[in-house]
């Protein structure tokens, strides 16, 4: 069977920790054993053969990743991979031999400990405790995946900085894609990737939507569908800190905030296939809400490396649903059945870990779940149970646990479920019960997600065992969780109206002419009254009159 | 107390002296960053990045940024010098120190209570001579004289790399130039591609008279090396385009929508046959052979069916490189293959395919006239290459100048000099206080000979009182001769530089210069500093 494949894009420092996050686990699950059965995903979708200057065989992603200055650290920008000891780079300086070059040192950026560790094969990596979630300073930190040289973009016109957004609005990240660099450099890339491609299905794309990275990514989503029409899948996240942009005090920040959003969101409209935005706070806009709440897991809520891992969760399962060896869909297909009559705006919920029993069957799970089975992870959004389109992926349910033998079956046998002889089939005939006038299609793999370093498994309550099931009694200290059932669901219904009523109403308020760096960079007063009355028009592809 | 203090009481602000002081301390500390970069002596700047990461260069406005300058006033500074490089591709360090020289030189007379403004008109009249000096010092060129031309770039490309590679990137530069030039158009420096190989060395740097792509077939069984090739280039999509009714919703397993879907190819099939028949009418029976290079995809069946027929295909080719294939090997980029006939069809006498690690690379040569080269670059690693990049692009930047300005300017700071005397001149014919600013400029001008001469080693003094002296004998221009250290004439040793780069620094110099001469109060009243 041939293989489609996609490739990602990650804009802005926040995509990037929840891409580091998404490479690291996908890496986690790789199989090396030639004898063991072939795992279900089809890693090629998502990454690359290649080859080194050496002939060394290279697995990396098909990525492009675009961050500002200062924000890798110690990472070189080619990635390493493909680098050469810098001993004989001191050989071929094309000047003249006697004191004709002065160095200008930099502060080696020093190694956390946790990369000195992989570069060791000596060390115990999995006895020794990092405490990532405190130590780690970027993304790079606790990279465990290894990039192609062609990946890493950095933008050098604006520094990074953890408290300062130097890059802060759309209209100069719009500014940003007509530099050379995105134009000559960014774009051949882009084509060097597709040119490898046999079948390609499309892009999926990962941004920062509060600061300019939006506009530099949906200029680039525009490029991507004029030069190759094809599906594009759109992510745009909410950054857990909040910060301040450059120059502006809160009431400032907040409103440039909100016309990035809203700008981006108007154009996702026009550019993507689908957008799904996804954020840890459950109101967003303005200023961020209180966090979501997962049973069974501890998280803080401002922190970058722990809530970037529970996001990049949900796209590690999610995506499954289109590079998985057996998918029904692509991504088009994936896309444009969750968008008809043009609700291209979706809603995410992540089940993490699924909530099931040590000892307990699927069957009995369901029948005796209480609330929800998902937390809902998209901004603004509350999904009722009426009139949804959802599309699931469930992993790390093994068929054994779907439902006992006929023998000893018992009361299993007077449900109603206990016909199905998958676990697909099974959500598939829940949610039909549990939602009136829905459509929900259902895929699943029992293979569970690894959940080993560098991902935060402290983040998981003491009651979940080391196979991420609940148990009975806490966990012992030394042990950690290594598997995590997990459920990741896709939602479109018409309760998405009113997110976007609320963004409407918050960016009507906005008086774009007291925000001059928006006008600075070339944007118009008509084009924001243009971008509402849009945004107004787009609202009413959700109201309920239409039939599913 | 500034006005603005009562309207923000937390405004910071600098006035009157205090406020030129710390724009003449950015100009002079930047200008002594530079400083040491300037010339074919001058020294390379080797910047090691905290990660180890390497970079290579002189480039002002490259070093600026690197080096986490954030002064405003020499971020302003840094500007001008980006511009220059914008228009002119050369002359960013001169920039960066004519600046400087003016902010120092106007320090003097501000000390002794001149106002701004005064001397301001003085750089500005001065300005306006110094462009006539430099219009009278033109050298025009004969229509397309190849000797100049080298000249140019060796004398731009001798201060950006050793002068073995220079050498070397001359020629290449100036063929490549002349290869794609004619008579009464202007020159489009993308029809001069740049490729990099990552391999050798940076001598084997070499100019290909037609196009490499960086990208090469994608079927095993395509020939790897065609000779007397039809090359058909188009924007036609050979990839079949899945519709959007492939729902997950509609079928249950993958199997069931492949079926589906198998039946939909024939459209894209009938493509690849007319290529095929095309092929078939004019390359059998002869030695010809046929490829086609498309813009868009070419998926594996599809390819296959080329591969069959002994077609070499390429997919995904760049934008540009459609627009250069028909200029290298005449024919055009076709958007349907209805009616294609031979006419539309470029030619190459030989097509080969050449491996590097996980990139091909594919060579078009032996065109019958091309008006597209290509440029190939080599270099063990990206840091070198980056910088032979520069090179070239500075290089042809250069050419591309001197044969639109149909001239050139003697160099080694010949220009300089011949103005410092004739401004010296010139200022006691000008009446009152203004011939200060004149004096300021002509005395700053002398910045450039000073610095080449201290870089390659010799005492700044003792040059310019030998250049002038020399100067005011001599109806020649004469420069500094960089190994000697004594006076010689340009013309003779082939010394030339760009007239553009040299009216471009003195206007942008005299502007910035001036304007930051006339700042009587720096404030900073943002945002951020009510946060805290």
């Amino acid at each position: 069977m041939t293989t489609r494949e996609i490739i990602t894009f990650q804009f802005g420092n926040y995509s990037n920790y929840i891409g580091a996050h998404w490479w690291n686990t996908q890496e986690a699950g790789f199989n090396y054993d030639p004898t063991s059965v072939p795992s279900e995903i089809n890693h090629d979708v998502l990454f690359r053969e290649g080859q080194d200057y050496r002939g060394n065989v290279t697995f990396t992603p098909r990525l492009l990743l675009v961050d500002l200055a200062g924000s890798l650290k110690h990472l070189p920008e080619d990635g390493a991979l493909y680098s050469q000891p810098t001993s004989d780079a001191q050989q071929d300086i094309l000047w003249e031999e006697d004191d004709g070059i002065e160095i200008v040192q930099n502060d080696p950026s020093e190694k956390p400990e946790f990369q000195r560790d992989l570069e060791d094969p000596e060390v115990n990596m999995e006895a020794k405790t990092y405490n990532l979630s405190e130590n780690v300073n970027t993304w790079t930190d606790f990279l465990y995946s290894r990039y192609h040289p062609r990946s890493i973009n950095v933008v050098r016109d604006y520094k990074h900085s953890d408290e300062k957004e130097s890059l802060d609005t759309f209209s100069n990240g719009n500014t940003l894609w007509r530099t050379e660099m995105f134009q000559e450099d960014f774009c051949d890339r882009i084509r060097l990737y597709v040119e490898e491609c046999d079948f390609l299905q499309g892009f999926q794309n990962i941004f920062d939507i509060s600061n300019g990275f939006s506009g530099l990514s949906l200029s680039c989503l525009e490029y991507l569908n004029e030069e190759y029409s094809k599906s594009c899948l759109a992510v745009p996240v909410f950054t857990p800190r909040s910060v301040f942009y450059e120059n502006a005090d809160e009431a400032m920040s907040n409103a440039i905030r909100i016309v990035n959003i809203a700008l981006s969101y108007n154009s996702l409209i026009e550019h993507s296939s689908m957008f799904l935005p996804l954020s840890l706070n459950g109101r967003e806009w303005k200023t961020p809400g209180d966090p979501r709440k997962f049973p069974f897991l501890n998280y803080k809520k401002d922190n970058m490396y722990e809530t970037s891992a529970i996001l990049s969760t949900y796209l590690d399962t999610l995506s499954l649903k289109y590079r998985f060896k057996n998918a029904a869909s692509y991504l088009p297909g994936f896309c444009s059945d969750l968008t008809n009559y043009g609700r291209k705006l979706t809603s995410a919920a992540l089940s993490l870990p699924f909530k099931m029993q040590s000892q307990e069957d699927l069957i009995d799970c369901l029948d005796k779940f209480e609330g929800d089975v998902f937390t809902q992870i998209s901004p603004n959004t509350e999904i009722g149970t009426d009139y949804v389109v959802q599309s699931a992926f469930v992993r790390g349910i093994p068929k054994n646990r779907l439902k006992r033998p006929m023998q000893n079956a018992q009361l299993q046998m007077r449900m109603a479920a206990y016909r199905c002889d998958n676990v697909s089939e099974m959500f598939q005939l829940y949610f039909q019960c549990k939602n009136h006038a829905s459509l929900a299609h259902v895929a699943a793999m029992p293979t569970p997600m690894a959940t080993k370093l560098p991902f935060p498994s402290e983040m998981f309550d003491s009651k979940i065992n080391f196979e991420g099931f609940i148990g009975d009694f806490d966990r012992k200290t030394e042990d950690k969780v290594l598997f995590t059932p997990t459920l990741a669901t896709v939602q479109s219904s018409g309760d998405i109206a009113h997110t976007l009523e609320t963004l409407h109403r918050e960016a009507e308020r906005i008086k774009i002419k007291k925000i001059h760096r928006f006008r600075e960079t070339g944007f118009e007063e008509d084009e924001y009254e243009e971008m509402l009355e849009n945004l107004l028009q787009f609202k009413d592809n959700y109201e309920d009159n239409y039939e599913l | 107390m500034a006005s603005i203090s009562l309207l923000n009481p937390k405004a910071e602000f600098a006035r009157a002296s205090q406020a030129l002081a710390i724009n003449i301390s950015a100009g002079k500390g930047i200008q002594d960053v530079m400083k040491k970069n300037l010339g074919p002596k001058g020294t390379m700047k080797m910047l090691v990045g905290g990660a180890g990461d390497i970079k290579i260069t002189k480039d002002g406005n490259v070093l600026l940024h690197e080096m986490q300058i954030t002064h405003p006033t020499a971020s302003m500074i840094a500007r001008a010098s980006t511009a220059q490089d914008d228009m002119t591709g050369d002359g960013t360090t001169s920039t960066v120190l004519l600046i400087g020289e003016l902010l120092k030189q106007s320090d003097i007379f501000l000390a002794e209570g001149l106002h701004p403004r005064i001397l301001t008109e003085g750089i500005d009249q001065a300005k306006t001579k110094a462009l006539e000096i430099l219009d009278s010092m033109k050298i025009p060129l004969a229509a397309v004289d190849k000797k100049s031309l080298i000249d140019v770039a060796r004398t731009s490309l001798r201060t950006k790399v050793h002068p073995k590679l220079a050498d070397i990137l001359t020629e290449v530069c100036v063929d490549a130039l002349l290869a794609i030039h004619q008579e009464g158009k202007p020159i489009d420096l993308h029809m001069v591609e740049l490729m990099e190989m990552q391999h050798k060395t940076a001598t084997d740097t070499s100019l290909i008279r037609g196009i490499v792509m960086d990208h090469g077939a994608r079927h095993p069984d395509m020939p790897k090396r065609l000779e007397n090739c039809y090359i058909l280039t188009c924007n036609v999509s050979l990839e079949y385009e899945k519709s959007e009714v492939n729902s997950g919703f509609f079928y249950k397993t993958a199997e069931e929508r492949e079926k589906f879907l198998a039946a939909e190819r024939e459209f894209i099939d009938l493509r690849v046959k007319k290529i095929i028949e095309l092929k078939k009418k004019l390359c059998d029976g002869t030695d010809k052979t046929f490829v086609v290079i498309n813009q868009k995809g070419i998926d594996p069946l599809s390819l296959d069916m080329l591969a069959k027929e002994g077609i070499l295909g390429l997919r995904r080719a760049k934008r540009r490189n459609m627009e250069r294939l028909a200029l290298a090997c005449g024919g055009l980029a076709v958007n349907s293959f209805d009616d294609v006939e031979e006419k539309h069809l470029g030619f190459a006498g030989l097509v080969y395919e050449h491996v590097l690690g996980e990139t091909k690379y594919t060579f078009v040569e032996e065109c019958k006239n091309p008006q597209s080269v290509t440029i190939l670059m080599k270099g063990p690693n990206k840091h070198t290459l980056l910088q032979i990049k520069d090179a070239i692009r500075d290089g042809l930047r250069a050419v591309n100048n001197a044969i639109e300005d149909k001239c050139v300017i003697p160099g080694a700071g010949a220009f300089e000099i011949r103005a410092y005397n004739i401004l010296m001149k010139h200022k006691d014919t000008i009446k009152g206080k203004v011939r200060l600013g004149v004096q300021a400029f002509a005395e700053s001008l002398l910045v450039v000979p000073k610095t080449l001469a201290v870089n390659s080693g010799f005492d700044s003094q003792d040059t310019i009182v030998k250049l002038t002296e020399e100067d005011r004998i001599n109806p020649d221009p004469v420069g500094l001769d960089l190994s000697s250290g004594e006076a010689m004439k340009p013309v003779d040793m082939g010394v030339y530089d760009n007239y553009i780069v040299k009216k471009q620094i003195l206007n942008s110099c005299s502007i910035i210069a001036s304007n930051l001469l006339l700042v009587d109060e720096i404030m900073r009243a943002g945002m951020t500093s009510l946060k805290g």
